[in-house]
């Protein structure tokens, strides 16, 4: 097999987005938990750390980074700040992302629907992931929009990391062949890395 | 995974004093996008600041008792590879200026000097992460490096389609040079 039969890579390389297009955003919600929200969630966090696939979020290639806190009380710096103790206690979730915010909430419910439900089933008002308008209806109305969002690599997505990283653990491989080989060995190893990383090309 | 320290995130949560919120959102405001003084933490892959108030339901369902908070707060959220305490020291010796300007409008903020109090104040307004999911576990560098060779990669597959064993090899030293 030659090179000019593999596949048509040009495809790929022009589906990438301009530069200058943002990929990346970000999204923080608050929530108030229901009565045992916070003992449910507390076990069910402490399962996830010894069950990490608990809360099956590997699939998901949309999502840089998602984390959650609970808010029984805020931190207390003296006066003039009150001391605040919010009843029922907050759930507090960001997520950073490289989607538009439904096709986001879409992917989220197809990958990870069932651990949507018993986290957010802890919070008020949660209508669960039966309607996608229902539940992007609950969350933007529950949204605090950013004042300021910044990122290193701020036109990249998450699947262009993953895809650059994937393509980067087989590079130095072809940097070994290309020290080593001859032009018609190194064609070989290189077609093969082709065939494999296609996908990430 | 990195080879250095792992992604960590940080949570600080800090009381905007009353009367100061406009201000701040304008402050931060002008922090994303090119020549964010973000752009000086070289370790940091993203930064997020929001200004959250009272809290609400989403629905008509709502709890029998409520204690809404009273004050509006600073939500300031990051992931980078260093230690906790050499991110704080980052933000307070590189964002200088900025620091001051975000941070001075919260209560308690004592300044970036002495920078024992400037620790104590991010270590006092740190709210646990208790779960959390990372899709790479990377450095910055580690990502921008990568997505450059991923990028060259297309490239030479496209003209790879051309080239003969000789061609493709010298191609791909000139573009990936050893060290």
């Amino acid at each position: 097999m030659s090179t000019d039969e593999l596949l048509p890579v040009e495809a790929s390389a022009r589906a990438e987005a301009p530069a200058d297009r943002r990929r990346v955003s970000t999204v923080t919600l608050v929530t108030q938990l229901r009565p045992l929200g916070l003992l449910h969630l507390g076990a069910l966090f402490a399962l996830t750390k010894v069950w990490p696939k608990r809360l099956g979020m590997t699939p998901l290639r949309s999502v840089f980074f998602t984390r959650w806190s609970i808010l029984v009380s805020l931190p207390h710096n003296g006066p003039p700040q009150l001391r605040e103790r919010p009843h029922p206690p907050y759930l507090l979730w960001q997520s950073v992302y490289s989607a538009e915010m439904e096709p986001y909430i879409e992917s989220f419910v197809a990958s990870v629907g069932r651990q949507i439900d018993v986290t957010w089933n802890t919070s008020y008002g949660y209508p669960g992931t039966g309607s996608i308008t229902r539940l992007r209806e609950y969350i933007e109305s529950l949204l605090w929009c950013p004042s300021c969002e910044w990122c290193a690599y701020p036109n990249v997505t998450v699947r262009t990391v993953l895809s650059s990283l994937a393509v980067v653990r087989e590079h130095r491989f072809l940097l070994e062949a290309a020290d080593q080989a001859s032009p018609e060995e190194f064609t070989v190893v290189y077609e093969g890395f082709l065939r494999r990383r296609q996908a990430d090309l | 995974m990195s080879g250095t320290w792992p992604t960590t995130p940080l949570t600080v949560i800090t009381p905007v004093r009353a009367g100061q919120e406009q201000e701040l959102a304008e402050t931060v405001n002008g922090l994303a996008g090119d020549g964010s003084p973000f752009e000086r933490l070289s370790s940091t892959h993203f930064a997020h600041m929001v200004v959250i108030g009272q809290v609400g339901v989403g629905t008509s369902e709502v709890p029998r008792v409520r204690r809404r908070l009273r004050g509006r707060y600073l939500v300031f959220t990051a992931e980078f590879n260093s230690p906790v305490d050499d991110f704080v020291e980052e933000l307070r010796v590189r964002l200088a200026v900025a620091v001051d300007e975000i941070w001075g409008r919260c209560i308690g903020y004592p300044g970036r000097e002495p920078d024992v109090a400037f620790h104590r104040y991010f270590r006092t307004n740190t709210v646990p992460v208790l779960q959390r999911f990372a899709a790479y576990d990377a450095t910055v560098e580690e990502v921008l490096n990568a997505v450059d060779i991923r990028r060259q990669h297309i490239e030479l597959a496209v003209q790879s389609q051309t080239m003969s064993p000789d061609q493709l090899l010298d191609e791909f030293r000139r573009r990936f040079p050893r060290p």
